[in-house]
Parts: structure tokens; sequence; C-alpha cells
């Protein structure tokens, strides 16, 4: 944080007129309205708007942003073009996650970074290994997200063209505006200087009538994002704030699909990638969020643990060292021996059906 | 890109040339790649006073691993010891010097005067230093952990305790507690730092001419190590070649290729070690963000402050020295004068007050000067990292003010210098020290983010000094990656 006040965003005339439950909320350090989760429905058949001007909106610039953002992120933006964009992760040294971002090339020496974790520090001091400049331009644009079936039909018939694909990122005169329009997420993004805001809002809500928009607040978009499996930092997860610590690591997220392993970044020798294993506990405690050693050396630590009447011995989820997770390794845990096993522990047996009697007896 | 070796080494310092020793014994192609014209690093004879030459480095030896001397047979190769245990002497500005003497009643005797308390206790202290010292040899000599549990106990305690702490513990007489001032200053820690009381631990841990915690002097100064070194590399099989600074490292993903050379000349090699500072090897030579961001970031820290050489070329031997010339002059006046002029140190001025370790290597080498002539040797504690008004304007006002102290000791030394040189501090090059680092394993302090660099030098010792321990242990496991390699 670098600012202890509580920050408007462009839309907040508009926001505050349309927030009927008067509830604020403050997310990165802007006021914003929390809204109704309910409102995340009308995405699901109409189009809602929303206000992510609070997205930390970083912008790369140097003769070498190239290399550096190849080097900070898990898969290799340099090779963008303007105009493309790509879903990352940046790690720490030890191959914690830090932050997960969306980068978009704005030309041959210049990057934009849209994430909704403050990471900006850490970028910099990267950054400065490269003599590539790193700047705060959140509060420099206004930044509208238009979710939902008919947000394509919305945008035409505000004379937007919807032609945009994925991931990508374009620039428009609009009617006397210069705006850009992007589809960073499931929605398109509106992205409009500070002044131009309230213009480009009424402007939108106008088109939106005939498509039944809704506004929604940011416990609306919340719910869309987590239906939809995004996996947000400190949301859904603590972020690595050491620069040596290995948790949390992209594969325990779910987050495996963003990293290129062929490409060189941060944080890519890190600590082994875990795996999820069974234990069986030569014991009948169960023994939750227990150190797993091996021979003197930690390689992982139990999740849950129960007994299992069935097996007749306590049982345990773990996260392990990956070269520790082939079946029958023998291990410890607070002293008690155990060992792996494949997973599930016992399949649930299937419904009986009335045939099977007779091949069983 | 010219032929490849197996290993290339960067720095023919001590450090450098033993590691490529060990590596060419075991059977590895070896070149070290020296900047300077002669090989020898901070050994090397190259700061020039009158018309005599010493090195720019240490001037005398008290940490040198007594297992590369008999491996790598530097005996044969022309180390031999002029000086065998230099005595701990503080000289104070009234009455007669503190002798810390191996012989322990010599020592009690010399407390005496000052304080019969610490008399007393003097030899139970040394005792218990010396106990621990051989016990950390298992972490600090090899790759070890130390057995007894009371012992990593006391190793938690000490790694927590400043020296000034551990000093006030064990001494009544701020005498005693200054003769050991100079010791806590090493690496640019302040004997107010945590964690500085370590430093008189990592000192009783070594071994020099089979005494224990003993400082010597080689015959011909510190220079014969590294010429006993080069001597031992060449006949190993090693290729050193000079004048040939390193412009980089070349990588391939987050492993080492080789290295460029400043001439433009490419070097492949499946693995270098560098006998640099870490920072100069991972900030400067590696490519950026090769290093990782964390640890860049973590490196960009210089220790809080630097020592300096002086060295006169005198007609005649200081008085001081003249009553007990094998000894190792301390010259402080408070411990805590220190913690002051180390505060002071570290905001960019010359302190007020310094702390000298001096010695008069000639008193028992007379070969090292001709004629008459003495040298008096003079490392000078706390210094600004970087001066405020530069180093070119500091060195003079050093320098009197150095010579002010030396007087005041042996009255009439300014009268008889012939020739006088102060060498410039490198600590802007050098790492930070903290206790973190001395507790460290060795494969952490060695191995590097980068795959086929391993660090051999000073960087990878716990504390500052030239033992060549960490030399001889990186040498193993690069020989191990080489092995693993070919298999």
């Amino acid at each position: 944080m670098t600012d202890e006040r509580l920050r408007a965003t462009p839309f907040h005339a508009r926001v505050a007129e349309a927030n009927r439950f008067n509830l604020w909320e403050n997310r990165g350090g802007f006021t914003l309205a929390s809204g109704d989760p309910q409102e995340a429905l009308a995405a699901r058949f109409g189009a809602v708007l929303g206000d992510v001007s609070w997205h930390g909106r970083a912008s790369i610039c140097g003769p070498r942003a190239g290399e550096f953002v190849s080097c900070l992120l898990t898969r290799d933006a340099s090779r963008l073009r303007p105009g493309e964009a790509l879903k990352a992760l940046w790690l720490n040294d030890a191959g914690g996650v830090r932050g997960i971002g969306t980068i978009a090339r704005l030309g041959p020496e210049s990057f934009v970074l849209v994430s909704a974790v403050e990471d900006l520090r850490w970028i910099a001091d990267a950054a400065a290994l490269y003599n590539v400049t790193v700047r705060d331009v959140t509060e420099e644009e206004g930044v509208l997200t238009l979710l939902g079936p008919a947000a394509g039909k919305l945008l035409a018939a505000a004379g937007l063209p919807a032609d945009l694909g994925a991931l990508a990122l374009r620039k428009y005169f609009w009617r006397g505006l210069d705006i850009t329009l992007s589809r960073l997420s499931d929605g398109y993004e509106l992205w409009c200087a500070p002044d131009d805001a309230l213009i480009v809002w009424d402007r939108i809500v106008k088109a939106g009538r005939s498509f039944a928009l809704c506004l929604a607040g940011q416990g609306a978009l919340d719910t869309l994002d987590l239906e939809s499996g995004i996996v947000r930092p400190d949301r859904d997860f603590a972020p690595a704030r050491d620069g040596f610590s290995p948790e949390p690591s992209p594969g325990s997220l779910g987050l495996g699909g963003l990293v290129d392993r062929d490409h060189v970044f941060n944080g890519r020798a890190g600590g082994p990638e875990k795996v999820l294993a069974g234990i069986l506990l030569d014991s009948e405690t169960p023994a939750p969020q227990t150190v797993l050693m091996r021979g003197g050396h930690v390689v992982g630590r139990t999740l849950g643990s129960l007994l299992s009447p069935a097996l007749r011995r306590a049982i345990a989820l773990a996260a392990l060292d990956a070269d520790t997770a082939a079946p029958r390794t023998a291990l410890t845990a607070a002293g008690v021996t155990c060992r792996t096993t494949a997973l599930p522990f016992l399949p649930i047996p299937a419904p009986l059906s009335p045939g099977d009697g007779k091949s069983a007896s | 890109m010219s032929d490849a070796a197996d290993v290339l080494v960067i720095g023919a310092g001590p450090q450098g040339l033993a590691a490529a020793a060990y590596l060419a014994r075991a059977g590895a192609r070896v070149s070290v790649l020296e900047a300077e014209p002669v090989s020898g690093g901070a050994c090397a004879n190259s700061m020039s006073v009158g018309d005599l030459v010493v090195p720019a480095g240490p001037h005398s030896l008290c940490a040198l691993d007594p297992r590369v001397v008999k491996e790598l047979k530097l005996g044969r190769h022309g180390l031999k010891f002029a000086a065998r245990d230099l005595a701990l002497t503080g000289l104070r500005s009234e009455g007669k010097p503190l002798v810390l003497d191996r012989n322990a009643h010599a020592a009690a005797h010399s407390i005496a005067p000052v304080s019969q308390r610490d008399a007393e206790r003097f030899a139970g202290f040394r005792r218990d230093l010396f106990v621990f010292g051989r016990a950390l040899r298992a972490m600090w000599w090899e790759e070890g952990e130390l057995g007894e549990a009371a012992q990593r106990e006391e190793l938690r305690r000490l790694a927590m305790t400043s020296a000034g702490a551990f000093l006030d513990a064990a001494f009544e007489s701020e005498a005693v507690k200054a003769a050991f001032a100079f010791d806590a200053m090493t690496g640019g820690l302040s004997p107010s730092d945590a964690g500085s009381s370590l430093l008189f631990a990592w000192r009783a841990a070594q071994e020099m001419c089979g005494l224990q915690g003993a400082v010597v002097i080689p015959r011909g100064g510190v220079a014969s190590l590294a010429d006993a070194l080069v001597s031992a590399a060449q006949a190993a099989g090693v290729e050193i070649r000079t004048s040939v600074p390193v412009a980089r490292l070349l990588l391939s993903g987050d492993a080492v290729t080789g290295v460029a050379l400043a001439s433009g000349e490419e070097i492949a090699a499946r693995i270098v070690l560098s006998s640099l500072p870490r920072r100069r090897t991972l900030l400067e030579l590696a490519p950026a963000g090769a290093a990782g961001f964390a640890t860049a970031r973590q490196l960009r820290r210089t220790p809080d402050t630097a020592e300096a050489k002086l060295v006169l070329a005198l007609k005649s031997a200081p008085g001081f020295a003249a009553s007990q010339p094998s000894g190792r002059f301390i010259i402080a006046e408070r411990l805590e004068s220190c913690i002051a002029a180390h505060a002071e140190a570290r905001a960019g001025r010359l302190p007020a007050e310094l702390a000298l370790e001096a010695v008069v290597p000639t008193l028992f080498d007379p070969s090292l000067a001709p004629g008459n002539t003495h040298l008096l040797s003079v490392l000078v504690r706390p210094l600004p990292v970087s001066p405020e008004e530069g180093w070119l304007k500091l060195a003079p006002r050093l320098t009197d003010a150095v010579l002010a102290i030396l007087e005041r000791h042996a009255p009439g030394l300014k009268g008889s210098i012939v020739a006088a040189s102060v060498g410039e501090p490198n600590a802007p090059e050098r790492d930070a020290l903290t206790a973190r680092h001395m507790l460290a394993g060795w494969r952490a302090r060695i191995a590097t983010p980068i795959g086929g660099l391993f660090l051999c030098g000073e960087a990878a010792e716990p504390a500052p000094a030239l033992s060549c321990r960490a030399a001889r242990i990186a040498a193993a496991i690069a020989g191990a990656h080489l092995k693993g390699e070919v298999r």
C-alpha cells in the first residue's frame, strides 16, 4: 500500500447513485459498492456492468521490457504482438505464487500488467535489474467490465465493434472519446480516461436499456469470478509475500496450466512440485496438518486426516514432493511410521443392481 | 568458442587456485581466468611501499585449512612459516601492554595489573571457547552438524549475542575487552550487532600450524601462499591464464555454459567456479534476473563498514614491538568507542577513533625488507564503505589519523618513516556478513541459483578469511556434479 487515503474510482458518482443498499467496501484502497450477490444472476441471461478500475495496472516500459516480462512471468509474454494478451503467474525465487494477472502488449517496448493484487514493489525492484520502468497507472484510467451473453450485442448497439477475439486489446475512437476495448477475462473491458469516465458509463447504460443491463457491485463480480473457477490472490489463497517461500506452488492452486515448463522464468528452478498422495498411518490416531519426514528430511505435510473404520487405521491426504509420492514409500509423521498409497484409499462401492447377487454367490 | 574446458575458475586468488588444483587432481580439465597480469588475488604483491611490494590483502593467516596444506602438499611447494603463533597483544595508552599469550600463566600475569578477576578468569574463558570451537569444526570445517544438544543450544545463543555482550559477561576490565575489539569488527560487523559473538567462536575453531586459534605469517609474507598454490595448481595440470578479465557468464536456460571474456572470446565449460564475491558473480557477471529477483534484492546490501591496509617502511622497528616481537598488536581504546566508531563509519564519515591491528613481519622474516628497514603493516577498522568525501580525499586524512594513533604508542615512529602506502578498501564489492550466513550450510553458501555455477571464494566462507575451505568443498561438489553428468 503506497497510500493511506481511500480513493474514489472515476465512476464513483454514477456508482454512488446506483448503490441502492448504500453498502461500501475497500478494495486496494478504493471505495467500491458492495451490491447484492444476486446481481450476478443477470450475467446468466443478460449483461452486467461492473467497475473494475481498482484492479492494479502496472505499465512496464523500456528497451528491455520484453526480456523482463519474459523472465517475470510463467509464460513467455515477449512473444506477444501489440494488442495481444496472455494470463500468467509471477513467482518468487523458490516458486511460490506471488500474483496472477493478465499482461497485454501495447507496443514494442511497452506492456501493461493487470492484476487484482498489489505487488508493485517486487515487480519494480526486479525491473530495475533490466533498467525497465514500472509505474502504477491504476489511477490514470477508469475500467468497466461488461459480462454476460448480451455483452457483445450491447456493445454493437452502443456503436462499438464487438468482433474482438479473446485475450486481445484494441484502441478505438468512439464518438469523440479515445477508449480501449479489451477481452482479458470472460467479458469485455472498456478502458477510458478518468475525465471521460462518466460519459462512457452513461453511453453503456443507455445502450444497455434494451438488454436488461444490470449494474453489479463487487459482491456479484466476486460470485461470477468464483463460479467460473478463477482463483484470486488474497481472496482464495495467501500469495507468497516472502522471496524464498515455496508455498503456495502453482500446482497446489490448480494453476499449473498457467506455467510453461519450457520457458525460463523467475522461480522455475524453485522447490520441488508437490503432488497429492494418500498416507496410511501405522496408528489409529489421525495426524492432520503434520510434517512428513523421510530419512531426516521434510518431504511434505498431511492435510486432512481421519480414522478409516474399513482400513482400521488412520489415513491422511498429503501434499508430498513429487519424487516421494510413489506408492509404498515409507515415511514418518510425528514419529509414527506410515507409507504412501495411491488414491483413492478405497473406491466407494458402486450401487448394487438386482442381478449382482447371483454372481456373488 | 575456443576449446571447451571441464571447469573454469574465475579469479586466480588462493581460493580459486586451491579449487582448481583439487579439481585437476581429480582428473578434470581446469582453466583459471585471472583479470590481473599476475595470479594471487589479494595475496599477490601488488601494493608498493617505497621500493618494496606487499599484498593488498591480509598480512597474516588465521584460518588456512590444515588439510589443504597437507593434501596439496603446499610445504613441498614452498610454504613455510616464519611466525607460528602471534600473541594477541593489546596496546594501552598508559601501562604495559596486555599480552594474551597461549601460555595461561603468562597471560594471567599480564592481565593481573589491570584486573585480578579477569586474570583468574582468562584461562577458563579461552578453554571454554576452544572446546566449543573444536565442536564447531563439524560444521565449519566440513558439511556436518553439531553433535550435542547443549552445543546446538550454545550456538543458538551466540547467534543472538553481540560481541559486546559476550565480552561484558566474561570480563570486567575495559582493556581486556578492547583487545578483542578489532576481531569483533570482522566483515564490517559492529561489536553491538546480534551474532557478532559468533566471530570469536569461529576464530577459536581455526587451527594454524597445529595450534588452535593461532595467527601465523608465512616466510616471504602472505604472497608465498599464493606462490605455493600456483605451483601446486600447475603441478596438478591447471592452466592459469592471466590478464583475461571475465565480462559475463554464458547461460543456456538456467544453467551456465561458459564465460565470455572482455576481449570477446567465449570459452565453453560444463562448470564455472567463481572466487569473486557473490554479488559480483550473480549480479554483474550473470545476465539480469538469472540469479532470481529475491536473491538480487538480498545481494544489494553492502557491508556496513570497510577496512583498509596501511603499510609503513621504517628505519627501525616501532618501540612496542621491541618487547614482544611476535605480537599481533591491537590498538583500540574501549569496546564502546568501537561501537560508536562503527556507527560513524556507517554514516559515511571517518570515525574519530579507529581500531588497528599491526604486525611487524620483518622482525622474524628479515628477507621481506633489505638492510635494517622494517615493515609495519596495519589493518584499520571501521571505515566508511562509500565515504561522503570520496576515497581520494579520505586517504590522506586516514593516514594522518592512523599515524597519530601509532605515534602515541610508539613515540618517534613518524621520524623513522621511509615510505608509506595505503590501500583502498574493496568493501563496496564485498558481500554483507550476517549471523545467518555464518550458520548456513556449506552447500547453501557454495551453490548458486544458476546450475553449474558455484562460489569458491570468501563469499562461500562462514566469515571473510583466507581458509581455502570453501574451495576444497566447492571442488568436491563440482567434481560430483561433473561425474553425475558423465553418467
